[in-house]
């Protein structure tokens, strides 16, 4: 054969399934942390909430691991809207950019595909949530001292993380049904109900017990936060409460990303 | 109406497909089974008065301005169309034969709830319409304006929603402003206000859309802003 | 029906508040018939047609058909009303039929009388030879050259003397192509057919005239023949047994055979010593042009 190349053809081997997952997590990471509105809209919503924190006596809160778990809450009242709705229209992107055969003829396959999505584009749009939260911790440990930072730490992973991956799962899944619109508009309607309409509106809701999302349960376990709908149930958080309440976020969010996997190579004709 | 505006109509709907209108009618409908639902299921009046406002003045608005911002957001023969005549009259035409039809659904809902007994604490004045009408004007048509300025259907539903939600939750920061108090989108559903506030409120939710509507028509008169992709 | 005058004066179309000048003071005026544009990409042809077509507004200079200046809100109306375009980037709607989106674009360009613009459908259908397939399937169901076919019919729904077409048969397979090129100079009877393409030869075949434009400026403008003289005397076959091109020069051709490779290059200068002088054609001129030699 006429060599056409001067380079030596570099050798392709059938890569296993992480080395596939984590380079389409690379790319994916780097298409979706470059749109201005992943950025605009994350951070645009934590500042929204944060401009009238609550508690309203969150000024003079000492103790750092309430201090920083009640910012954490402020945080997780709108910031994981902003992060469903900027990935919602991730799912579909394959399609509607005509790339579906093209990726289908790589030996990529859709488990690395899928997966690298969520950990590329989900990791990317939790970048400014996180940066916001870094920002925020900075500036405490200016008043407060540096002891914030290491409870800060702590905080995100145990009350942030798992709600952001739980909206994240269903974010790059559900649309897939519903398409991009419906979605956020049933996250905007879920987020509401299933989180801050608590037990006193007389409806029934996940608001205030272990499987909402927005991390009240570690927050009033681990770190003595404000529980607002727990504390309306008249429920005390307990270490089990918050792994149990950590667990159910985690689990579902991989039962939601498993089964369209299962369902995406059923469906898929090669 | 001649023969060739109802094809026009026929045809800008199957252009506009069937995501938008589903996410625009799917609260007005829901939220008409949920209220008679809770009437036939002998629900408490202060119940049945929350969730009316709930659909009325919250989710249909909501609903339609996520609606029309995913209209603005992905157009594949935006180009062509510009060939033939002004964009923004075709894209206003469709956002608002997606927000007509969601209106109208409102509308039958809001006469269903009075007649239900059904209907917001502080909302008696108004007729019919006045309980979700500027709410909806003031958030499609922010939603088309952000959309249209950041070319990003994902950016205005993510923003509208945010803002949406914010204003049910910091209602207590909120109303204390006169300036914030006459953009709040709920007031009225909970309990009474002052006449002037009620007023001001539903004179200022609408002229803000406006405003923001006449804005982004004249984004929409700059086609080198189309004629990129939906990427932001 | 005659063929429009159009005009372009001093035209300049600058984006991101003037750092980008997609075209810079171009001056232009487009004979009858088929006129072919040529440039690299990126030289400012879409740009050319979209002023042309009223969807982007010049930055300064002149632009008008007919004497309607294309720089006026008003008068722009009255220009798309008899122009017709095929984008590069053909954007049709999925889930309507051909006879569905084609309707929507004779309303759109102000065909109103039910009748008429029923008649205009089958008639432009006819002409791309899509109307057995219109009226039932749906445009996302359509091959590339299909989607194609709608693309010119809806052009010239409003039998246009002013068609600018951008990239018309790329992806065509070629029967494909060739019932294009002939569809094209079929239109351009009594029109003003403007043809954007990197195939050299969908221009030789069709375009008396042709226009080479290369950042965002007019290099080049007159009878094809005119382009093809540029590099008369300049082109060379160099035949080498090695495998690598002649250095520094622009290759046109490279031909493997037998003996070696043969390489048709452009030069001013003899390039090798058993050089043999060719005749010049369109592409050579171009890459002559292109070359500045």
């Amino acid at each position: 054969m006429t060599a056409i190349l001067q380079r030596t053809t570099p050798r392709t081997t059938d890569q296993g399934w992480w080395p596939k997952t984590v380079s389409t997590a690379r790319y994916e990471y780097l298409m979706q942390v470059r749109r201005p509105a992943v950025w605009l809209v994350v951070v645009a919503l934590i500042a929204l909430r944060c401009s009238a924190p609550l508690p309203v006596n969150i000024g003079s809160i000492t103790d750092h691991a309430t201090l920083v778990s009640d910012w954490a809450g402020d945080f997780m009242e709108l910031g994981p809207i902003g992060v469903g709705a900027v990935l919602a229209d991730r799912v579909r992107r394959e399609a509607r950019l005509d790339l579906d055969d093209l990726l289908a003829a790589t030996p990529s396959g859709i488990g690395p595909r899928l997966w690298g999505k969520a950990v590329g584009a989900g990791g990317a749009t939790i970048t400014p949530f996180a940066l916001c939260w870094a920002a925020l911790l900075g500036y405490l440990s200016t008043k407060h001292g540096a002891g914030v930072i290491p409870v800060g730490v702590e905080v995100f992973a145990a009350v942030i993380l798992p709600g952001l991956v739980f909206v994240t799962a269903f974010s790059l899944t559900v649309p897939f049904l519903t398409g991009a619109a419906l979605f956020r508009l049933g996250l905007f309607g879920y987020w509401i109900w299933g989180n801050m309409v608590g037990p006193d509106y007389g409806i029934p809701t996940p608001a205030g017990t272990p499987f909402e999302a927005i991390g009240e349960y570690p927050t009033g376990a681990w770190f003595h936060g404000f529980m607002f709908d727990a504390r309306e149930r008249g429920w005390n958080a307990t270490t089990a409460d918050a792994v149990i309440s950590i667990a159910f976020l985690l689990l579902t969010a991989l039962a939601a990303l498993a089964t369209t996997q299962f369902v995406l190579t059923r469906r898929s004709p090669s | 109406m001649n023969h060739s505006t109802w094809a026009r109509l026929r045809l800008e709907l199957r252009v506009v497909g069937i995501a938008a209108p589903a996410t625009a009618l799917v609260a007005p409908l829901a939220g008409a089974v949920l209220v008679t639902t809770l009437h036939a299921a002998g629900a408490g009046a202060a119940d049945l008065d929350r969730a009316a406002g709930a659909v009325l003045a919250g989710l249909a608005p909501l609903g339609a301005a996520v609606a029309a911002a995913s209209i603005v957001g992905r157009d594949p023969g935006a180009e062509l169309v510009m060939t033939a005549t002004a964009y923004r009259r075709v894209l206003f035409l469709r956002v608002g034969l997606v927000v007509a039809a969601t209106a109208l659904v409102t509308l039958l809902d809001a006469v269903a709830f009075h007649a239900l007994k059904a209907w917001p604490a502080g909302q008696g004045t108004g007729g019919y319409v006045l309980v979700w009408a500027p709410p909806m004007v003031w958030l499609v048509a922010l939603a088309v304006l952000i959309a249209v300025a950041l070319r990003s259907s994902a950016a205005a539903s993510g923003l509208i929603g945010g803002v949406w939600t914010a204003q049910l939750l910091m209602a207590r920061d909120i109303r204390p402003h006169a300036v914030l108090r006459a953009q709040y989108l709920f007031l009225g559903v909970a309990d009474r206000v002052p006449a002037h506030d009620w007023t001001v409120n539903r004179i200022a939710l609408p002229a803000i859309g406006v405003a923001a509507a006449v804005a982004a028509g004249l984004l929409l008169g700059r086609p080198d802003r189309l004629l990129g992709s939906d990427a932001a | 029906m005659t063929a429009p005058d159009v005009t372009i004066d001093n035209l300049t179309v600058a984006f991101k508040r003037g750092q980008v000048r997609a075209l810079d003071d171009v001056s232009l005026r487009l004979p009858a018939g088929m006129v072919g544009l040529l440039g690299p990409n990126g030289a400012g042809k879409t740009t050319l047609m979209r002023v042309l077509t009223g969807v982007l507004r010049p930055t300064s200079g002149t632009v008008s058909v007919d004497g309607t200046d294309l720089t006026s809100r008003a008068q722009r109306r009255e220009v798309k009303a008899a122009t017709g375009y095929l984008p590069q980037e053909l954007g049709l709607y999925p889930e309507l039929t051909a006879r569905q989106f084609l309707d929507y674009m004779a309303l759109l360009k102000g065909v109103t009388d039910r009748r008429a613009r029923r008649d205009r459908v089958e008639e432009v259908l006819e002409l791309v030879a899509l109307g057995d397939v219109a009226r039932r399937k749906k445009l996302k169901t359509y091959s590339g050259g299909m989607k194609r076919r709608v693309g010119i019919a809806q052009a010239v729904l409003n039998d246009p003397r002013l068609l600018i077409v951008d990239e018309p048969t790329v992806g065509l397979d070629p029967e494909e192509r060739l019932r294009f090129r002939g569809l094209l100079a079929t239109l351009a009877g009594d029109r003003t057919v403007l043809l954007s393409t990197h195939i050299v030869d969908d221009i030789v075949q069709t375009c008396p005239n042709v226009v080479v434009i290369e950042h965002g400026n007019v290099a080049f403008q007159g009878a094809i023949g005119d382009l093809a003289a540029r590099a008369e005397g300049k082109v060379w076959h160099v035949a080498q047994p090695a495998t690598a091109p002649p250095p520094d020069l622009p290759t046109v051709t490279v031909t493997p055979g037998l003996a070696g490779t043969t390489y048709r290059v452009i030069s001013s200068r003899t390039p090798a010593s058993d050089a043999e002088r060719v005749t010049a054609t369109v592409e050579d001129g171009y890459m002559a042009l292109m070359h500045a030699i």
